[in-house]
């Protein structure tokens, strides 16, 4: 055996290594949250299947890059290495396998994931969500219930939802966590998105059951999440019939300033104080006058 | 040909004593900002409207402004006054004096542009070490979330336009001439104007926290952005500002590269920094219109009335997002392709063999290039999750693997059975392979709409653009850098502080941005000032790594400064490269080659029998 043919043997075998190692960890791990959705399901085996279409890809480079560290490494060149410009072959060959690659992630997980996420289902209940900064309002046509700025949002598990999002300012960003999919709150335009409850849930133990903003919608952004409970169909209609008005709990309370003109600094300082609790400090207030003083803003709080 | 002016050799030059005009120039824009300011507050009363409207002031003020700075700042004399027909006047001082003025030559601009940026990228450094102390632990840390959104959103579009600029204005102004055999820019005039744009840009970035910040990261999405402080208004004008830059700066660089190269310097022998640094401009020169158009529409429906974003209206806000991604995405070439063009620059003579498959990366940097224009809805997936349209970008999208994997072929083939030589430039040469790995693969779950809809907006994203534009563009900055410092001082940088800076930043690095790939997965949504508690240690992990991380800069600081004033002298080509560069003094001369380069070869003909890539004659003496 020639020495070049030792040396890519030798890479291939890394390789292989390489691979086994990464896709045994990817099939061991499980990096997921909890999922409580159907159509969450096509998003996890998307990510799963990426992982390990990712792992052989990542391992040829890491493969190269390690072997050729630990076989060709000089600490002063007193030679040139061989005037190897191009291999046909080789080259031709990577190009051909990463279309593939390219072709293969394209049709599947993505168009049969797409393609099996938007498959109709038929509607048990309809949820009317409008994103306020920050906080969610919740409807529910069917049931002629509405409520402003709920302390919780309780669904009822195997059933199908269709969400009609909407916003009333800014846009905001529809995700549960472990409802997996996500759906912009654009104001003027109303988006819908269909999904069925698998699982129960409870934000009280895992934060996965949480409405959350996700699309950076100002000063509130990081707290305007909803905690979730996913019930039996008995308790959700028992919740549904005894909370008709708006809730309130723990300095949540948002309903007086719905109105907010964010122009205003005052405002703002109401809106934080009472909703964010992230601190006492007035720390809008410092927007105003003079700058970034970050240091002497942390010396308050 | 002509030097850097058309004026006569013995026509009075300017800057030579007393302060510098850029203090002139700062003066003037003072003046220029009172005059547009009254200006308008004159004409708003003579129509009937209240005189003192802070918006329509600023943006008035501003444009008059800008053009006071330039003229204040020497293109007066050196410009302005050749339009009326008087003569022009040289700016051409020495030592120092010569960085802080319009100075005409490539390689003064390329070293303005270089520690200008390096002093924005720690500045922003600065502001994400604030934001991962916030992060540190849930609740209150050091800031509130006001705080938090305004330093997010300001560490943002700082770093956006480091990156955007740093690689293509330091080493694309100082190197690309000289590695075509050019002795300057075509056009040195608007060269010089394409870096003083910048410092208005830093004026109003950090003006705009004067009048409350603002606080929609480096987008603007709308109808955030317009309902917003008017610092938002300084974020619009000063990315307008660099996108002005960005479209003179790439106009210059298209016009030289296609028209300026040496005899014999074909295509084929176009080295491939070069290349990336073309492709770079004609992206600039495309898209970044589209930006000023997203902007200046906020700007009108703030301050003149406009409605194009507003619902209640009947505006769209989700129009705002397409023109800017149209921009923006071509926009992370721009910041990835100079360096992936120097990553693989620097790797033949570090492994002393060819580029391997100079065509297929040539063709890999092209291909991306052209994709580029059409993959900006990926951004916008959840907008209408059952849109068809997601289908057609997905499958845009995931086909730019295929030129960007042709980018790692080259790397990959050119290491195969090479001489690894692990000097500075080389070890950051191979951070930005391993680096920019992890950032294309991870990107392929994010075009990947069934993954994406968990995963846009969450740290994920984060991590991923991390890996691709501080992964790829800083680490292709600092190879850069190390690389080409010794040509532009004359000195080479201290080779055990430069590995040292490389392993803290490189471990810091991955140490940081790893861990946001299961911050992400678990339900981390991206720009908050707060998270669920179950995520806090993970949090606190990333912000000491991140502490971590920042320590490395100090490194290069002290380096850069000790090595510029002390360090070993370079001699012309230290790296026994091939190309033009180095086969002239470092530093060059004012006309950059002491003879007539001609290239007669291969640009990384190493370990053959070719002939070398170029010569210089006809000067006192010739070079190597």
């Amino acid at each position: 055996m020639t020495t070049e043919r030792k040396d890519l043997v030798s890479v291939g075998v890394l390789w292989a290594v390489l691979t086994a190692l990464g896709e045994w960890a990817v099939l061991t791990t499980n990096l997921a949250p909890t999922l409580a959705s159907k159509q969450g399901e096509e998003t996890d085996k998307a990510i799963e299947l990426l992982f390990i279409y990712s792992v052989p890809v990542m391992a040829v480079v890491l493969a190269v890059l390690i072997y050729t560290l630990v076989r060709w490494r000089v600490s002063e060149p007193s030679e040139d290495g061989p005037p190897i410009a191009d291999h046909r072959g080789f080259s031709r060959a990577w190009f051909w396998i990463s279309v593939a690659l390219a072709t293969l992630v394209f049709l599947h997980p993505g168009l049969t994931g797409i393609f099996a996420m938007a498959q109709e289902e038929e509607i048990d209940l309809i949820v009317e969500l409008d994103g306020v900064q920050w906080h969610w309002d919740v409807a529910f046509p069917e049931q002629g219930v509405t409520m402003e700025n709920p302390a919780e949002l309780v669904l009822p598990v195997g059933t199908t939802i269709r969400f009609d999002i909407t916003s009333s300012d800014v846009i905001h960003a529809f995700w549960v966590p472990a409802f997996r999919l996500k759906q912009d709150a654009i104001p003027g335009q109303m988006n819908s998105l269909t999904i069925t409850l698998l699982e129960n849930g409870d934000f009280a133990d895992d934060d996965g059951f949480r409405l959350q903003c996700a699309e950076l919608c100002g000063t509130g952004h990081a707290r305007m999440f909803l905690p979730v409970r996913v019930v039996e169909q008995d308790e959700f209609d028992d919740w549904l019939a005894n909370a008709g008005g708006p809730a309130s709990m723990d300095g949540m309370d948002m309903t007086e300033s719905t109105e907010i003109d964010m122009t205003e600094d005052e405002d703002m300082d109401m809106t934080e104080d009472t909703q964010m609790d992230m601190g006492e400090d007035g720390d809008m207030d410092m927007t105003e006058d003079t700058q970034m003083d970050m240091t002497e803003d942390s010396d308050e709080g | 040909m002509a030097t850097t002016t058309d004026a006569p050799d013995d026509a009075p030059a300017i800057g030579s004593r007393g302060l510098p005009l850029a203090f002139r120039g700062a003066l003037w824009a003072g003046i220029g900002f009172l005059a547009g300011a009254l200006l308008t507050m004159a004409i708003r009363s003579l129509i009937g409207l209240s005189a003192m409207s802070l918006e329509p002031v600023v943006v008035v003020g501003y444009v008059f402004s800008l053009l006071a700075w330039f003229l204040g700042v020497g293109a007066w004399e050196t410009w302005g006054k050749g339009w009326l027909g008087r003569p022009t006047v040289a700016y051409s001082p020495s030592g120092w004096r010569r960085y802080f003025g319009f100075n005409m030559d490539h390689k003064v601009i390329g070293i303005q542009y270089a520690v200008f940026f390096i002093l924005l990228f720690l500045i922003a450094g600065l502001m994400a070490m604030f934001m991962r102390a916030e992060l540190i632990e849930t609740g209150r840390t050091i800031f509130g979330p006001a705080s938090y959104n305004r330093v997010m959103s300001l560490h943002g579009i700082i770093m956006v336009l480091v990156a955007v600029t740093a690689v293509s204005g330091a080493f694309g102004n100082y190197i690309m001439p000289l590695q075509i055999g050019a002795k300057d820019m075509a056009f040195p005039r608007l060269n010089a104007l394409s870096f003083w744009f910048w410092p208005p840009v830093a004026a109003l970035l950090i003006g705009s926290q004067f009048v409350g910040g603002w606080d929609t990261g480096w987008t603007g999405y709308v109808p955030l952005a317009e309902v917003n402080r008017p610092g938002q208004l300084f974020y619009a004008l000063a990315f307008i500002t660099a996108g002005l830059s960005s479209i003179v700066a790439a106009v210059n660089f298209v016009t030289t590269a296609v028209k300026m190269r040496a005899p014999g310097l074909t295509w084929n022998r176009l080295p491939i920094f070069t290349w990336s640094i073309l492709f770079t401009a004609i992206l600039s020169l495309i898209f970044t219109q589209a930006i000023a158009v997203a902007l200046s529409m906020t700007i009108f429906d703030r301050v003149a009335g406009g409605a194009f974003f507003d619902p209640v209206l009947g505006g769209i806000p989700v129009l705002y997002q397409h023109i800017f991604w149209f921009y923006s995405h071509p926009a992370v070439y721009v910041m990835v392709l100079p360096s992936l063009g120097a990553m693989l620059e620097i790797l033949p003579p570090f492994t002393r063999k060819p580029l391997f498959g100079y065509k297929w990366a040539v063709g890999g940097i092209i291909g991306i290039s052209v994709l580029s224009a059409v993959v900006w809805a990926h951004h916008m997936y959840t907008v209408n999750a059952d849109s068809v349209s997601n289908i057609g970008f997905m499958f845009t999208t995931e086909a730019i693997s295929v030129p960007t994997g042709l980018i790692f072929l080259a790397a990959v083939g050119t290491l195969w059975r090479g001489r690894l030589w692990l000097k500075t430039p080389m070890l950051f040469a191979l951070a930005v392979i391993f680096n920019f790995l992890i950032g294309g693969v991870t990107g392929v779950f994010l075009s990947d709409v069934p993954a994406d809809v968990q995963l846009q907006d969450t740290f994920w994203v984060v991590a991923h653009f991390h890996y691709t534009i501080v992964g790829a563009g800083i680490f292709g900055l600092f190879a850069s850098i190390y690389y080409w410092f010794p040509k532009m001082t004359g000195r080479l940088l201290n080779e055990r502080l430069g590995k040292i800076h490389f392993w803290i930043m490189f471990l810091g690095f991955n140490l940081t941005f790893l861990p946001m790939f299961w911050l992400g997965l678990n339900g981390m949504n991206r720009r908050v000032a707060d998270y669920q508690p179950n995520l806090e240690s993970v949090n606190r992990f990333v912000s000491l790594a991140g502490f971590f991380l920042g320590i490395s800069f100090i490194f290069f600081v002290w380096n850069a400064i000790v090595s510029w004033r002390n360090g070993e002298p370079a001699g012309d080509n230290p790296w026994g490269a091939r190309t033009l560069e180095w086969m002239t003094t470092s530093p060059p001369p004012e006309l950059n080659f002491d003879g007539e380069p001609e290239v007669i070869g291969d640009p990384y003909g190493f370990g053959s029998e070719q002939p070398a890539h170029a010569t210089v004659t006809g000067g006192n003496g010739g070079t190597a």
